[in-house]
């Protein structure tokens, strides 16, 4: 059974966000996790590197030989990426919402924030792809 | 009864291959359309690489030069491939249409159950793998063939059939080879490292991997069989399939991603695009400049 933290925002591309005044910290979510199964490469953007809503920023392979592009929430500036995953990318399987997050970004436009959901809207989300009860 | 369309058997190079794939793919995602499945060969063996794999650390890009091997690097996940003698195939769709959920090892099984059928018309009986991929050192790993991933098609154990799949925006591209026929030393030949371990990879591939000719002891032809497995995918989908060809965006994309992305060494050698880290950035000005985006 995924978990959905109440302190967090998702997209409908099973993204999480952590807002912190301009910031936001990005990860993908637990139901996410568990639909790709064991993650083996992450691709991540460079710090300093410009992402957009709705656009590709990353790119995860799963055990299953499967390559899902993660589409970002926010639009902004990338200041920091996880170094941990380097040493063990483990962490996106086992604590996808908080040790595994992916990157922070500086975000440009607050108000995209809005279009995100609470952990219920995304729980509602993904009951209506069938997976979860 | 859902429309299908499908792409006849056509001949292409691995790069012009690749490039089709990928736009279909995006295209799906930006204009919307039918599904679609797509048939192809090559014009000569060629090597395709997955999505993440390391040309320095896992291919013999020397051997490669001097056979002449084109090497061309995957929109989708997994290890190297030879296309040499087999048929390949594309399914793209969107996930959540009747066959479809947005389970990926769901969205394999669907395909592969249809694959299955047609291997059946040839009187080979195939499995879908349970277990893991193991045999993640370095020489072992690196090739596609030599380690089942879950969903994947086996004949008496062996690996007749292996597939990738790359997903974005509710949409995915899974494209696979069905192998007609297979020759386990040319295969590892391309692969590093190529001394000392090579005949033991060559040996466990020998006694992995089987063909359509391997099991039958015949040679078919890809075109015709193509028409087998499409025949297998109306019959257990009861979907309608029209030939057709690219619409004149896809073409206008795929030549694109050709002239940028899959006839760029920097692409199939590095993973990357003009210098940056991460490649599939170009793709949001492709999709920008396409007509009609939602």
């Amino acid at each position: 059974m995924p978990v959905f933290s109440d302190d967090l925002l998702y997209s409908r591309e099973h993204v999480w966000v952590r807002v912190d005044g301009d910031f936001a910290t990005i990860g993908i979510t637990d139901y996410a996790q568990e639909k790709l199964g064991e993650v083996l490469s992450v691709e991540l953007p460079e710090i300093e590197s410009e992402i957009e809503r709705d656009e590709p920023f990353g790119t995860i392979e799963s055990a299953e030989k499967s390559v899902a592009e993660l589409i970002s929430p926010v639009s902004g500036d990338v200041v920091t990426v996880n170094e941990d995953i380097d040493d063990d990318v483990g962490i996106i399987n086992s604590d996808p919402q908080d040790t595994g997050w992916l990157i922070v970004v500086e975000m440009k436009d607050l108000d995209e924030l809005d279009d995100l959901l609470d952990a219920k809207g995304y729980h509602d989300f993904v009951l209506q792809e069938g997976e979860v009860d | 009864m859902e429309n299908w369309r499908v792409l006849p058997f056509q001949i292409f190079d691995a790069f012009e291959n690749m490039a089709t794939d990928e736009a279909l793919f995006r295209s799906l995602q930006e204009r919307g359309g039918p599904p679609t499945l797509r048939f192809y060969g090559w014009e000569k063996p060629a090597l395709s690489i997955g999505y993440f794999q390391s040309t320095a650390t896992e291919i013999n890009l020397h051997h490669c030069r001097r056979d002449g091997m084109d090497v061309v690097r995957r929109p989708t996940g997994g290890k190297a491939v030879l296309h040499d003698c087999e048929l390949t195939y594309a399914v793209v769709s969107r996930e959540g249409s009747p066959f479809f959920s947005g389970n990926l090892v769901e969205n394999y099984r669907a395909v592969c159950s249809c694959l299955i059928r047609a291997f059946a018309e040839l009187g080979i009986e195939v499995t879908m793998a349970r277990e893991c991929r193991h045999g993640e050192e370095r020489g072992m790993s690196a090739i596609c063939f030599a380690f089942p991933a879950p969903f994947e098609l086996l004949s008496r154990g062996r690996k007749i059939c292996g597939s990738a799949q790359v997903r974005s925006r509710g949409c995915f591209l899974q494209h696979g080879s069905i192998l007609l026929d297979f020759d386990a030393e040319k295969s590892c030949r391309f692969i590093l490292p190529s001394e000392g371990r090579q005949a033991e990879l060559c040996s466990h591939l020998s006694e992995a991997v089987t063909s359509v000719r391997g099991e039958t002891g015949e040679a078919i032809r890809p075109e015709p069989f193509s028409g087998i497995v499409q025949r297998a995918f109306e019959t257990s989908w009861n979907v309608r399939f029209a030939a057709k060809e690219l619409t004149p965006e896809e073409d206008a994309l795929k030549n694109r991603l050709l002239e940028t992305k899959y006839r760029n060494p920097a692409w199939n050698l590095d993973g990357r695009i003009q210098g940056d880290r991460f490649p599939s950035e170009p793709f949001a000005a492709f999709s920008d400049n396409l007509p009609g985006r939602i």
